[in-house]
């Protein structure tokens, strides 16, 4: 595949047959595997390790004798672990099936806007660039039952105030309304992107033949979109169920347990018990978890990708 | 686009629009309003809407609260990891895209490593930054806890998978001509990269750069965990008003506007950029 | 393809870890020394000090303004002796864990730690602090005056197994506030004896307390103080969030009552008939009086309720703050703002006790900073910008008091709860337990979930009862026999003398 190079006068030294292709490819991934190696394979490898093992840091076993499958028959036992993962689920279902639908109606919305779409785009990156450890914070002064911002415009409306963070009932809906509100910018953007790609002549023809918008929505855009809707809505549901520094700076899981989340109930079992070993098992299952589905969601997409290099 | 009258149609839709923006706006205007009013008005019944716009909450987040070195740190950490990124994942991405090296299974691998849990491997990581701050090139560096070097790394550990898959696209629509012209005048397979590709793939590296900012910026968990007071950075700084003083609305609404509105600017001048890094490539802005 | 590349990588990395945890030795452990249990921990480390100009003593704790203020107190000290100290702080939820990585990690990394009781125990048996017992038998006894910090304090926050782990820096026993002049006024008192039978006073039971709470409880349009109110005003504020504090007004009631978290066999005391009537009464009678913010109120928030004006009374709370609760005064025309010992005076007593850290590199400097910042100079000082001191000296100290009311008012108030703990001889046991930092941590959890409703009661403490089991496997270990004989098995009656309160 190295064609002989013909040397242009003064470009580059007259050497020794270069480095083949796959040397070349090998030596440019270096710098990267390297640091992914060392910090992401070699803690992700020692908390397999700990897994197996029994594992109690502040006590006198620190890192203790293997113990076989023990910790992760103890996880897929702890009813604390499907419960706050039914949590999880919940909130991934419910935020991020909601950020969907109003993700695409704003999409559809802008997309037929005349004037000011650009500002519009630029404004509704906003949420999505906000801090979440910091903003949770301010939303939980909004949240706040007696001073906060919300009951008070439903108090001026003459609505009824609501104990947003306080009620176990409202506690997750309040989260998920959160979610959506820094999130459903990112469906809208993508999907929008997506509809404003798409090529024009099906939808002129459709035009000609005189179908109705709800046909051509129905056997045209949506079909056509198919691709562009799966990656958002995989993306969106792997960062919903790892969600952890909003949940902190809302609720602290509160009340009671009303709020926590996989992560949530990670750390308390990491950095308050120091169980590395059942919290090795639970990250471990959760990742294999996570991995399989990104697989199985993603299978297309990255064929398409795969071959594409193999083309180029 | 024939000229149309303004219809009822469009009325409508700038309304919703209007509506929109509101409810996705409303939050950040809140907590700026938040950081210039006096504290006595902050937590009231009723809300108070109107105020005397005061600086007290900025000045004491900057002078009791040492905000300004929190702001350096994230400056700091922000920059040099993002910059790291960019390089690592550019030389990667390149040879993933020209030579499909590991055939998609290694670009399929280095993504799941962005799945873990953070919580799960934050101890190793404690050991690992204590190990390395011990060692004469460690703290030559500043790669020991509590010190920017540390969480430099991690964030550009972080961020690496999504910027090579992110710059992996990219590169795939460069025309392999261009180069393959380059190499047959002469260019060696470095000079090439440098000369001709990088500069076409400028909106990819723009991309990579906002999103990796972006992400160290807000980034909490591992801030909180690997700094004690030296490098602490800014997310963590605003969790720190609340306190024992009683939660400090006022200053921790100032430290959250400091917090949020650089990101928000930068965003904001380069939105065009986003789209295609939100979708790891997949779909142009 | 893709399916079979799963396989194929979770099955190769499965193998990978299996072969390097066989090849024994794990990937870099954490130092954790295996701490023999109790007594003799490893020994500090000995290195030269370093010459006196050179040394940052770097000490981590909670965040607040009496840390502001320890600040500037600290300033006197590094004056002094040309040192530098480095304080770090925390906010008190994440105290325990940002400390306990260092301890974990062996970083040495702050040389002087602060602990809250119920984590005594676990640092302690664990080797992460070194006792001090040394180092004060070594000292100059007047700067330390020992037997001038109160006798309960000692005994709760510093001493376990016979050592002396750490002396207080403040305490927040709790205590219990109140508005004063609505319990004052001849209207209310009027209709609550008529309608309760017994005159409106500071309550003594907790029953009486639950009375007073729906008894101020009052709608838009009902009067209050003989004004129409506007919005509902509440009988009680209370910390029902997830945060470490529900645990400590919870458990007030049940230990008033006689019952334990733990009890003396080490086995969970949460099932008790007694203990769930305790949450009950919290639940049933006391959480419907309260703002609905309660349920995710921490002390800041409760401290707001009462400033603006939302509520009578608080149930056992931080007596430490004070300072901001009198505000009301300022903020509620026609208020005053009392202090008085929470009902029975059984109560969450204990400071924040400073420690060296078993990792310092530089001991005997910490151990200076310590014994300074904890004698009765720097105490006094302390004490003087409204810091809650635990020294006798200064509590009784009547003319240090006079004029005082603002900053320091709750001063006779705590000195009363601390004497009757210390006369009692009632401490509970879970600040012996070396478990201790984990169960108060499920303590939050759970009695959050009752408060709230998420579970119901006797749910809530079941779990409690089993998280419990699981952090001690088995019944938990009680090291306090010193307590001798006459340590109280149920609390000695207490009945609050108000001549003790400073008033307006």
């Amino acid at each position: 595949m190295d064609t002989a190079i013909e040397k242009a006068p003064g470009v580059g030294k007259a050497r020794k047959r270069a480095m083949s292709d796959t040397w070349y490819a090998v030596l440019l991934i270096t710098p990267a595997s390297i640091i992914i190696i060392f910090f992401a394979l070699f803690p992700l490898l020692y908390a397999i390790m700990l897994s197996f093992r029994h594992v109690d840091l502040t006590s006198a076993v620190g890192i203790g004798p293997y113990v076989g499958l023990d910790n992760y028959r103890f996880a897929l036992n702890d009813r604390i672990f499907w419960e706050s993962t039914r949590r999880t689920l919940t909130f991934a279902v419910c935020a991020v099936s909601i950020e969907m639908v109003f993700g695409v109606a704003i999409a559809f919305l802008l997309n037929g806007l005349r004037w000011f779409k650009g500002i519009v785009r630029s404004l509704l990156i906003l949420p999505i660039a906000s801090a979440p450890a910091a903003v949770g914070l301010v939303w939980r002064y909004m949240y706040h039952p007696d001073f906060g911002v919300y009951n008070g415009i439903l108090a001026a409306l003459g609505l009824p105030e609501q104990n947003w963070l306080g009620d176990v009932r409202l506690a997750m809906p309040s989260v998920i309304i959160f979610d959506i509100w820094q999130w459903t910018p990112f469906v809208a953007l993508i999907v929008l992107a997506g509809l404003q790609s798409l090529p024009r002549e099906p939808f002129e023809a459709a035009e000609l033949d005189g179908a109705s918008t709800w046909r051509v929505l129905r056997r045209l855009t949506l079909p056509m979109l198919a691709p562009v809707l799966t990656l958002v809505f995989v993306l969106r549901t792997i960062d919903a169920i790892r969600l952890y520094d909003v949940i902190l700076s809302l609720s602290h899981g509160g009340p009671g347990t009303a709020t926590e989340t996989l992560t949530y109930y990670l750390y308390r079992i990491s950095l308050k018990y120091f169980r590395l070993d059942i919290g090795s098992a639970i990250a471990l299952l959760f990742l294999y978890a996570t991995v399989v589905f990104t697989a199985v969601a993603l299978r297309s997409m990255m064929r398409v990708q795969a071959e594409r290099a193999r083309r180029a | 686009m024939q000229a149309r009258r303004f219809t009822t149609a469009d009325l409508v839709r700038y309304a919703l629009v209007v509506a929109l923006l509101i409810f996705f706006l409303f939050p950040i205007f809140w907590m700026v309003a938040t950081s210039f009013k006096p504290p006595n008005d902050i937590l009231t019944r009723p809300v108070k809407w109107t105020f005397e716009p005061t600086l007290t909450n900025y000045i004491y987040a900057f002078d009791e609260a040492n905000f300004g070195l929190f702001i350096k740190n994230t400056l700091t950490v922000s920059l040099i990891s993002t910059v790291l990124v960019i390089v690592l994942a550019c030389l990667a991405a390149y040879s993933f895209a020209r030579y499909n090296t590991g055939a998609g299974h290694l670009m399929f691998f280095i993504l799941t490593t962005r799945m873990m849990p953070g919580i799960a491997v934050i101890i190793p990581f404690f050991v690992i930054f204590k190990a390395i701050g011990e060692t004469a090139i460690g703290q030559a560096l500043w790669l020991g806890l509590d010190r920017p070097g540390a969480l430099v790394v991690c964030y550009t550990v972080f961020n690496l998978p999504f910027a090579i898959w992110l710059m992996h696209s990219f590169f795939q629509d460069i025309p392999r001509e261009l180069e393959d012209s380059a190499r047959l005048d002469g260019y060696s397979r470095l000079q090439v990269l440098w000369r001709v590709v990088l500069p076409l793939a400028v909106p990819g590296i723009a991309v990579t750069a906002i999103f990796t900012l972006i992400f160290s910026w807000n980034e909490f968990l591992f801030a909180f965990l690997l700094t004690r007071d030296v490098a602490r950075t800014i997310t963590v700084g605003v969790a720190g008003f609340w306190t024992q003083r009683g939660i400090m609305w006022g200053p921790l609404s100032a430290a959250a506007t400091v917090c949020v509105v650089p990101m928000l600017v930068f965003a904001l001048i380069l939105q065009r950029y986003i789209v295609r890094g939100l979708t790891f490539g997949a779909v142009r802005g | 393809m893709f399916r079979n590349m799963r396989k194929l990588v979770i099955g190769g990395v499965v193998i990978l870890a299996l072969l390097l945890a066989a090849c024994g030795t794990p990937a870099p452990p954490p130092a954790a020394e295996t701490p023999a249990p109790g007594v003799t921990p490893p020994p500090a480390p000995t290195t030269a000090p370093p010459p006196p100009e050179e040394v940052t003593i770097t000490w981590a704790t909670i965040a607040g303004f009496y840390t502001d203020w320890a600040e500037e107190v600290a300033r006197d000290f590094e004056a002094e002796t040309g040192w530098n100290v480095e304080v770090v702080d925390i906010d008190f939820s994440q105290l325990y864990e940002k400390q306990v990585i260092e301890f974990v990690g062996g970083t040495g990394a702050y040389d002087i730690i602060t602990y809250d009781v119920g984590w005594k125990a676990e640092f302690a048996n664990s080797g992460y602090i070194l006792p001090l017992d040394d180092y004060i038998a070594a000292s100059d006894p007047e700067e330390i005056q020992f037997e001038d910090i109160h006798p309960a304090i000692v005994e709760g926050s510093c001493r376990w197994k016979g050592n002396v782990w750490g002396l207080p820096f403040y305490t927040f026993t709790m205590g219990y506030f109140y508005r004063c002049d609505l319990f004052e006024d001849p209207g209310e008192m009027a209709a609550f004896e008529a309608e309760y039978g017994y005159p409106l006073d500071v309550p003594q039971t907790y029953e009486q307390m639950a009375d007073i709470a729906e008894f101020f409880h009052r709608m838009p349009g009902d009067t209050l103080k003989g004004e129409v109110l506007s919005d509902e005003f509440y009988g009680i504020g209370l910390m029902a969030g997830r945060f470490p504090h529900v645990q400590d007004e919870m458990m007030s009631i049940a230990w008033t009552w006689g019952e334990k978290l733990i009890k003396d066999d080490g086995t969970p005391g949460t099932m008790e008939p007694r203990f769930l009537e305790a949450v009950h009464l919290y639940r049933d009678q006391l959480m419907p009086h309260a703002p609905p913010g309660a349920a995710t109120s921490a002390y800041d928030e409760v401290v707001g309720q009462m400033r603006q004006g939302m509520i009578a009374q608080t149930a056992a709370f931080y007596l430490d703050q004070w300072a901001n609760m009198v505000k009301t005064e300022d903020e509620v025309p026609g208020s005053e703002i009392c202090a008085a010992t929470s009902p029975g005076a059984h109560t969450w007593v204990g400071a924040l006790t400073l420690a060296i850290n078993a990792g310092s590199k530089h001991p005997d400097q910490a151990w200076e900073f310590l014994k300074w910042i904890t004698g009765p100079e720097a105490q006094r000082k302390f004490a003087e910008g409204g810091g809650s001191t635990c020294r006798l000296s200064i509590l009784t100290d009547q003319e240090f008091l006079e004029g005082r009311r603002l900053a320091v008012g709750h001063f006779p108030v705590l000195n009363e709860v601390l004497d009757h703990e210390a006369e009692c001889n009632f401490y509970p046991n879970y600040y012996y337990v070396p478990q201790g930092g984990k169960i108060y941590d499920e303590e939050t959890t759970y009695f959050s979930a009752a408060a709230s409703g998420e579970y119901s009661v006797e749910e809530a403490m079941q779990k409690l009862a089993d998280a419990i089991e699981m952090h001690c496997a088995g019944p938990c270990e009680i090291p306090n026999d010193h307590l001798g004989a006459d340590y109280s098995p149920v609390p000695c009656p207490y009945t609050f003398d108000k001549s003790v309160q400073m008033r307006k």
